[in-house]
C-alpha cells in the first residue's frame, strides 16, 4: 500500500466533521452576540459561577433594602413635619398666652386655643402613614392617644377631674375657686398632684397606648435604626400637660394670681417640651441622614458589583460578532470545498 | 513450453482477473461503509512457471489505530455520558440571570423578610414571606425529585447498555467462530472480521475493553481493567436495575464472569465507557449533590428552629420549615439524607392552612414558651432581623458533601453551584478533547483501511486493458491452433 494512501470516505467526512463542528460553535457565538452574555454561563464560569450567583443575591437584596429603606424614609419625614408643627403650634400657645397675663379679656382666648391645641396635639400623636401608626412604637396598628373632651368622659379627663375636686374640694367650673383657691395653692397643685398624672405609670393607665419601643428598620446590610417616635416621649406628655392646665384647670373662674400660676408653670412646661422636641428632632434627624448615607453606599456597591457580574458573565460584543463573521466564512468555504470535492473523481475522465 | 501452457496460462489470467473485478466491485459496494475494510487480493505464479492464481483475499487493517478509536471510542462515550447527566442535574441551578436555583430562592428568602421587616404590621408582607419560604423547599424537593430520576434514569441505562453487551458477545461468538473455522480452511474472512470490529467498537461504546489475539485469528475480549468479557465462550454480565429511586437507595454494582467492576467493592473497576458515566452519575456526582441540596434543607431547618424565650430549659423546635422529624431540630453539621426531598412549610404559618403567618414575626409555633414577641406589638421587627442575620452566620455543614466545613447557609447554597459548574466544565472540556481523539484516530483509522473510488477506477482500468491483452493473447494462439491444424490435415 502506498503511504500516501486515503480512503474517498476520509476525504468526505474531514470536510463534513468539520462543518458540523462549526455549525455547533455559530449557535454559541450567535446566542453570544443576541445576548451579550456567555450562552452557557455555568460552563463559561465553572466554579466561579457560585460567586456570580452570591452576588446576583446581594445586588437583589441590597436594591430591596433601598425600596424598604424608603417606607422608613417617608416614615421618618412625616414624623419630622408633624414635630415641626408642633413646635410652631407651641411657640403661638407661648405668645397667647403671654398676653392673657397681662389682660383680662386674654383667658378665654388661652383657654380656647389651649383645647384647640389639645385636640391637635391627639390629632397628630394618633397620625399615620399607610396604615401605621406614626407615634405609636412598635404597636403600629394602634391610635396611641384618644380625645381629651369626649362624652363619656375621657379616663384623662377623669382622673384630672378627680384630682382637681381631692385638691380643692371643688370642681373646676365652680364659681367659688376664685376666693377659694390662692395662688399658692394652686401652685402646689401643679406642682405636685397635678404633675404625678402625667408621669409613667399614670400616662399610660390614662392617656397613651403607645410602646415605649420606637419601631426598628434594617437600613443596610448590618445596620439598625429607630426610625420612629412615640408618644410616651417627655417632650409630647408635657405639651399635653401644659394645655390640659390652660384647657381644663377652669382659669376662668380663678382669681388673678392662680391663674398666673398656671400661665407661668405652662409657659415653663411649654420651654421644656420645646426643647424636648428639638432633640426628638435631631435623633430622627440623625436617622434621616443614616437612611440616607445607607441608600449611597447601597447604591455605589451595588454599581460596583454589578460590574463584577457583568466582568464575569458579559462576553466582549466585537469579540462574539468578529467570531460569528469568522465561522460563517469558514463554513462558506467548507461547503464550496465539499462540492469541488465531490467533483473531483476520476470517474469524469474515464 | 508449449501452446498449451500459453493457453492454460492465458485462461487463468482471465479467471484471476474476474476475481480481481469481483473484489474491486466489492470494494466500491463499501465506499461509504464504517469499518468496511479495503480488500487485497494476493496471486502468485502457478507451477512450473505455467499461469497464475490467487493465493488469498486479505484486508487493509492497521492494529493500532483501530485499538486507538476502541479507547478513545470508550473515553468519548464516557464523558458524554457525563456531560448530559451533569445538564440533566444543570436544570436545577438554570442560567444565573433566572435566578431560579435554591441558592437564588433562598436569597429571595431573606429578601422577603426584609420587607416584612420593614412594614410588619401588614399580613401580606408576612404571606409573602411565606410563599417564598414555600417557594424555597419546592425547589429543594423539586431538585431532589430530579437528582433521583437522573439516578434512576442512569440505571435504566445501565440495564439498556446490559443488554446490548450481552447481545453484542453473543454476536461476537459466532461471528469469531466463522473466522477462526474460515481461516483453518483457508477462506475469505475478511468480511467475518470487518463484522468483528464493528461489533468491538459497538462494544466499546458501551465498557471499555482490550482485545487479545490467539490462533487462527481468534479474538479474547477483557475489560479494560481486564476482567474476561469473552473468550471462546461470552461470558455473562449480570446487573440488577432498581426499579425507582429515592435518596437513601444505594445501585446495585454491574458484576462481569462473577466479578463486580463497579461500586465500592470491585477489585477491578472498569475506567471508561458509557456505563462507567453512567454509574459515576449514579453512585458519586447525583448523589453527592443531593447530599449537598439536603445540607441546604437541613441549614434551613436549623436556621428558622425557635428557642425557648422563658428560660425554662425547652428544646430548640423547628419553626417555619418543618420536616417528618419535626418538632426535634435535626443534629448540626450531619447529614440527614434526603431531607430535601422531605422538607415543607410549617402549617401552622400557612393562611392557607388556617394557619397564622405573623408567627414568623411573633414566634410561638411550638406554643406560648416560644413567643418572641411578649407584648404583641404589630411592629415588632426583632425577630425578623434575627432570622435576616440568620442567613449570613456560620454554621457547620456535613464534609462527606465535599463543602463540608463552617460557612454561612447563603455561601453554602452558592458553592453547591459552583461544585456543580465546575464538574461540569471539567466534564464538558473533557468530552470535547475526547471527541476530538476520538474523530483523529476514526480518520487516521479511515483513511488507512477504507476505500479510495479513484484508486479502485484505475486498478479496473489496468484490469480492463490486461483483459483486453489476454483476450487478444488467446485468439492470437487460437489462430495458431487453427494454423497448425490446417496445416497437419493437408
Amino acid at each position: 500500500m502506498d503511504v500516501t494512501y486515503t480512503s474517498t470516505k476520509s476525504t468526505v467526512e474531514a470536510t463534513r466533521t468539520s462543518v458540523l463542528k462549526m455549525q455547533r460553535q455559530l449557535i454559541v457565538a450567535q446566542k453570544e452576540v443576541s445576548s451579550g452574555r456567555y450562552a452557557d454561563v455555568g460552563i463559561a464560569l465553572g466554579a466561579r459561577t457560585s460567586r456570580s450567583v452570591s452576588m446576583r443575591r446581594d445586588i437583589n437584596y441590597m436594591n430591596l433594602i433601598i425600596d424598604t429603606n424608603s417606607t422608613a424614609s417617608t416614615r421618618l419625614d412625616s414624623t419630622q413635619s408633624a414635630l415641626t408643627g408642633l413646635v410652631e403650634m407651641s411657640q403661638g400657645f407661648v405668645d397667647t398666652l403671654i398676653s392673657a397675663r397681662t389682660t383680662e379679656t386674654g383667658r378665654e382666648n388661652a383657654a380656647n386655643e389651649a383645647k384647640a391645641n389639645l385636640s391637635m396635639l391627639t390629632d397628630v400623636m394618633n397620625g399615620a402613614v399607610g396604615g401605621e401608626s406614626l407615634f405609636a412604637g412598635i404597636k403600629t396598628d394602634t391610635l396611641p392617644l384618644s380625645n381629651y373632651f369626649t362624652s363619656p368622659t375621657s379616663a384623662a379627663k377623669t382622673a384630672v377631674d378627680a384630682a382637681f375636686l381631692g385638691e380643692f374640694g371643688t370642681t373646676q367650673s365652680d364659681p367659688a375657686n376664685e376666693t377659694g383657691i390662692t395662688g399658692s395653692d394652686m401652685q402646689t397643685f401643679l406642682d405636685t398632684t397635678f404633675d404625678t398624672l402625667f408621669n409613667d405609670a399614670n400616662w399610660a393607665a390614662n392617656w397613651s397606648a403607645a410602646s415605649d419601643e420606637n419601631v426598628v428598620s434594617r437600613i443596610s446590610i448590618y445596620e439598625d435604626v429607630e426610625t420612629s417616635s412615640n408618644a410616651n416621649y417627655l417632650g409630647y406628655r408635657k405639651l399635653a400637660e401644659a394645655y390640659t392646665m390652660v384647657a381644663d384647670l377652669g382659669i376662668e373662674n380663678l382669681n388673678d394670681l392662680a391663674f398666673q400660676a398656671i400661665v407661668d408653670t405652662a409657659i415653663d412646661m411649654v420651654g421644656a417640651a420645646t426643647q424636648y422636641l428639638a432633640v426628638e428632632q435631631g435623633r430622627l434627624g440623625t436617622s434621616q441622614e443614616r437612611v440616607e448615607l445607607a441608600n449611597n453606599r447601597l447604591l455605589s456597591q451595588i454599581n460596583i458589583i454589578t460590574g463584577q457580574v457583568n466582568d464575569m458573565e458579559v462576553v466582549d460584543p466585537y469579540d462574539a460578532s468578529v467570531r460569528v463573521t469568522t465561522l460563517l466564512t469558514q463554513i462558506e468555504t467548507s461547503y464550496a470545498l465539499t462540492a469541488r470535492i465531490q467533483k473531483l473523481t476520476i470517474l469524469n475522465y474515464i | 513450453m508449449s501452446l498449451t501452457a500459453a493457453m492454460e496460462t492465458a485462461r487463468s489470467n482471465l479467471s484471476v482477473l474476474t476475481a480481481k473485478t469481483a473484489v474491486i466491485s466489492r470494494n466500491i459496494a463499501n465506499t461509504s461503509n464504517e469499518f468496511a475494510s479495503r480488500k487485497i487480493v494476493g496471486t502468485a505464479t502457478g507451477h512450473n512457471g505455467v499461469g497464475v492464481h490467487i493465493t488469498s483475499i486479505t484486508r487493509a487493517s492497521d492494529e493500532a489505530l483501530f485499538h486507538n478509536v476502541l479507547s478513545a471510542n470508550s473515553d468519548a462515550s464516557y464523558q458524554k455520558a457525563l456531560v448530559d447527566a451533569m445538564d440533566q442535574l444543570n436544570a436545577t441551578i438554570n442560567d444565573t440571570e433566572q435566578d431560579a436555583s435554591p441558592a437564588a430562592l433562598i436569597g429571595k428568602l431573606k429578601d422577603a423578610l426584609q420587607e416584612y421587616s420593614a412594614s410588619p404590621s401588614e399580613l401580606v408582607r408576612a404571606q409573602s414571606a411565606i410563599s417564598a419560604a414555600d417557594d424555597v423547599a419546592t425547589s429543594l424537593n423539586s431538585a431532589t425529585e430530579l437528582v433521583q430520576n437522573v439516578r434512576s434514569q442512569a440505571d435504566l441505562e445501565i440495564s439498556g447498555a446490559v443488554d446490548t453487551i450481552n447481545s453484542l458477545l453473543e454476536q461476537y461468538g459466532s461471528v469469531n467462530q466463522k473466522v477462526i473455522d474460515g481461516t483453518r480452511i483457508g477462506s475469505d474472512v475478511t468480511d467475518y472480521l470487518d463484522q468483528r470490529d464493528k461489533i468491538l467498537a459497538d462494544l466499546s461504546q458501551e465498557i471499555g475493553i482490550k482485545t487479545v489475539a490467539g490462533n487462527n485469528y481468534d479474538l479474547s475480549i477483557y475489560t479494560d481493567s481486564g476482567v474476561t468479557l469473552f473468550q471462546h465462550t461470552a461470558r455473562a454480565v449480570t446487573f440488577d436495575g432498581l426499579a425507582s429511586y429515592s435518596a437513601v437507595d444505594t445501585g446495585n454494582a454491574l458484576v462481569i464472569d462473577g466479578v463486580p467492576v463497579t461500586g465500592s467493592s470491585a477489585t477491578m473497576p472498569i475506567s471508561s465507557g458509557r456505563i462507567k458515566g453512567l454509574i459515576e452519575i449514579r453512585d458519586d456526582i447525583a448523589v453527592t449533590y443531593q447530599s449537598q441540596l439536603d445540607e441546604m434543607a437541613r441549614g434551613l431547618i436549623e436556621m428558622f428552629a425557635e428557642t425557648d424565650q422563658t428560660a425554662s430549659g425547652l428544646p430548640d423546635a423547628t419553626g417555619l420549615f418543618s420536616y417528618p422529624g419535626s418538632p426535634t431540630v435535626p443534629a448540626t453539621g450531619t447529614l440527614d439524607t434526603g431531607i430535601a426531598g422531605e422538607i415543607s412549610i410549617n402549617a401552622v404559618y400557612d393562611s392557607s392552612q388556617a394557619g397564622d403567618p405573623t408567627l414568623l414575626r411573633d414566634g410561638g409555633a411550638n406554643g406560648a414558651a416560644y413567643v418572641y414577641n411578649t407584648t404583641g406589638a404589630s411592629g415588632y421587627s426583632a425577630r425578623l432581623f434575627e432570622l435576616i442575620d440568620e442567613f449570613g452566620v456560620d454554621r457547620s455543614f456535613d464534609a462527606s458533601t465535599q463543602l463540608g466545613g463552617t460557612l454561612s447557609l447563603e455561601n453554602y447554597a452558592s458553592s453547591s453551584i459552583g461544585w456543580m459548574e465546575e464538574n461540569r466544565q471539567s466534564a464538558a472540556t473533557a468530552q470535547e478533547y475526547s471527541t476530538t481523539v476520538l474523530e483523529r484516530a476514526s480518520y487516521s483509522l479511515t483513511s488507512v483501511i477504507g476505500v479510495n473510488l479513484d484508486y479502485e477506477m484505475s486498478i479496473l482500468l489496468d484490469l480492463e486493458h490486461s483483459f483486453q491483452a489476454t483476450s487478444r493473447l488467446i485468439s492470437a494462439i487460437d489462430s495458431m491452433y487453427a494454423s497448425l491444424l490446417e496445416a497437419g490435415g493437408r
